[in-house]
């Protein structure tokens, strides 16, 4: 056990640095650098900015340098905590990014909640009701969640909503520890429309993998032992088609940071996916990239969890 | 249909022909068995059709403003109604069709060729490059769909339809190496390709003629399933502000903004765009699944 886990962190290492590396590249190499940006104030003058004036604001930030100590430099930063500063507001990164992570993690962990609580047990259902009616439906629904895009369904819910119950989340953010009862209004919807989609996915995993470890001789054995339902099914079955649903649930939050920088749109939620759109939209290199990699950092180290987790509950892993 | 070809070189003719008909046969079972399939396949004709057609579908000029006819509910000369520049509704989500389709089958064409050729060479020639490859392909996958997207677009700086399905593509791109290669790497052990290699073919032609014409059901696989991912990513993109421009009519662009804020006075204009793209992303997936089903036996009726 202990050389699995010695294994797949060294292999967490390497990946990470490699992501840095494709990150900083992709938003560095390409041409157009953001001095001209800068220079512009985010806005369309192009034929205002002369040369120098470029060549004066590449100098300030450090872009004339040799791209590989201007990645060092900024790889650094991240242990340091000093990731630049925004090229619109000259704020720290780190400062932009502080609060909202808060809060894109609380609408995570929510999501992740939701989704889970719903999809194991719709899951489970359909595959002990095979070809059921309950069956069809549940597949049916998630097909439909899958297909539709979240943020449409978001709207949705605003609008569903606005008709019947006459009522609208409230507008401005409320932080959690301070008002957690208008914390939570502002959250719950949000949360729900992005587990619905995760939910989807996790629901037919968790179908077709108890229907493939009801087929399993020791489900028969226990059956013609005469065991209960109920106990076949909680001791024989779950324990052993759960498993890949654990390695489901690290990828689902890889497509969870997706659907959340839509949603935050929809819903106004100040997160790191609203605050990445505005950034793109203004070019704002040192802020995006610092975003990007947060996401990476996150969706790896959820994999890196899963995997150890995996080599925990099932030994063929460890071995392997 | 790769598979009937195959046999088709080998038999005499007549043989060949008769398989060919059980395949075609074969296929008309499964749509009748699988009713939901059939129906995936009759929703993207169907768009397919919109799309092809929209000109002469569309009853207006999708982007002719009229201000006298703002915001007008749904009826008979506005059947889908009109939005806050009094444009038509049914227009815009008629020729938002094409847009979605073109950048659709563009970014996975793109995405999984590209994919595919890299999958091949990966699980042909294995050792350093695949390896080295696979680790590429675990970074690239760390970052979700359209998280990526987003990053390329910023990237380069500038919008339009070229790099939208560019980014699009580079996030499909790493399915269709690992399905690819998990292909190559079964086929390269099996008895044809190890007498081809006998008798002296080359890597290329043993890539070209023995293991790409087999690896064509996992690759028409992926590439129906990466559909409905791809239109999703760019109406999200649109409707972000990051993806097709307007006036260009786009599914996801037109649910932005305004459309949002005339939630109550003017649903039609949330409603519509979001059905056809939900619509249409169904298709795909039903499809899809009835494809899949044909293609890969093993994986039938799960």
């Amino acid at each position: 056990m202990t050389s699995y886990i010695i294994r797949r962190v060294l292999l967490f290492i390497p990946t990470a640095v490699g992501v840095s590396f494709i990150i900083f590249f992709l938003l560095h190499v390409i041409p157009g650098d953001y001095a001209t940006t800068v220079v512009l104030g985010g806005e369309d003058r192009a034929n205002l900015a002369t040369q120098e004036e470029i060549e004066r604001v590449r100098r300030e930030l450090g872009l004339d340098r040799n791209i590989f100590l201007q990645y060092r430099d900024w790889a650094a930063g991240f242990f340091t905590g000093d990731l630049g500063k925004s090229l619109t507001n000259r704020i720290p990164v780190s400062e932009r990014m502080l609060p909202r992570i808060a809060v894109s993690a609380q609408l995570a962990v929510m999501a992740v909640l939701i989704a889970t609580l719903v999809a194991i047990p719709c899951g489970v259902i359909a595959a002990v009701r095979q070809d059921s009616l309950i069956d069809y439906g549940l597949r049916f629904f998630s097909m439909i969640f899958e297909s539709m895009p979240n943020f449409w369904l978001g709207l949705l819910v605003l609008f569903a909503l606005a008709v019947i119950f006459d009522w609208k989340p409230p507008i401005s953010y409320k932080d959690l520890w301070e008002n957690p009862w208008a914390n939570l209004q502002t959250m719950f919807f949000p949360a729900l429309v992005v587990g619905a989609r995760s939910s989807a996915g996790m629901l037919r995993m968790t179908r077709s993998s108890v229907l493939e470890v009801l087929r399993e001789d020791y489900v028969r054995t226990a059956q013609s032992k005469g065991l209960h339902r109920t106990r076949i099914l909680f001791i024989h079955v779950l324990r052993n088609a759960l498993l890949p649903v654990t390695t489901l649930a690290g990828f689902e939050v890889v497509i969870l940071f997706g659907g959340q920088v839509v949603i935050e749109q929809v819903f106004q939620i100040p997160g790191l996916g609203q605050l990445l759109v505005q950034t793109v939209a203004g070019r704002d290199t040192p802020v995006i990239q610092a975003i990007i990699m947060f996401i990476a950092l996150v969706v790896l180290l959820a994999n890196l969890v899963v995997d150890l987790l995996y080599g925990l509950l099932d030994p063929r892993i460890r071995y392997g | 249909m790769a598979e009937s070809t195959g046999i088709l070189e080998m038999d005499n003719a007549g043989n060949a022909v008769r398989r060919k008909r059980t395949f075609a046969r074969a296929t008309w079972r499964h749509l009748r068995a699988k009713p939901l399939g059939a129906l995936g396949l009759l929703v993207v004709l169907l768009v397919a059709a919109v799309a092809i057609f929209a000109d002469i579908i569309a009853p207006f000029d999708y982007q002719a403003q009229k201000y006298d006819a703002v915001r007008v509910a749904p009826g008979a000369t506005h059947l889908f109604g009109t939005d806050e520049f009094g444009r038509d509704v049914f227009s815009r989500v008629v020729h938002g069709a094409r847009i979605s389709l073109l950048v659709g089958f563009a970014s996975v064409l793109l995405g999984t060729g590209a994919g595919a050729l890299l999958g091949l060479i990966s699980g042909y020639f294995m050792g350093y490059i695949d390896s080295g490859l696979q680790r590429i392909i675990d970074m690239w996958m760390a970052l979700p769909d359209l998280i990526l997207a987003l990053a390329i677009v910023a990237a380069l700086g500038e919008q339009s339809t070229q790099i939208l399905i560019i980014a699009i593509a580079a996030t499909i791109l790493p399915r269709g190496v690992r399905v690819i290669r998990a292909s190559t790497i079964s086929l390269r052990e099996s008895d044809y390709v190890l007498s081809a290699r006998a008798i002296g073919a080359s890597d290329r032609r043993v890539i070209l003629r023995h293991i790409a014409p087999n690896s064509m059901a996992p690759f028409l696989i992926i590439m129906s399933s990466m559909f409905g991912t791809a239109i999703l990513t760019e109406a999200g993109l649109s409707f972000l502000g990051l993806g097709i421009e307007p006036p260009t009519p786009s599914w996801g662009g037109m649910l932005t903004g305004q459309a949002a804020q005339f939630l109550r006075t003017a649903p039609w204009m949330l409603i519509f765009p979001g059905v056809a793209l939900s619509l249409t992303v169904l298709g795909f997936a039903f499809a899809g699944d009835a494809l899949r089903d044909i293609l890969d036996p093993r994986q039938r009726g799960r």
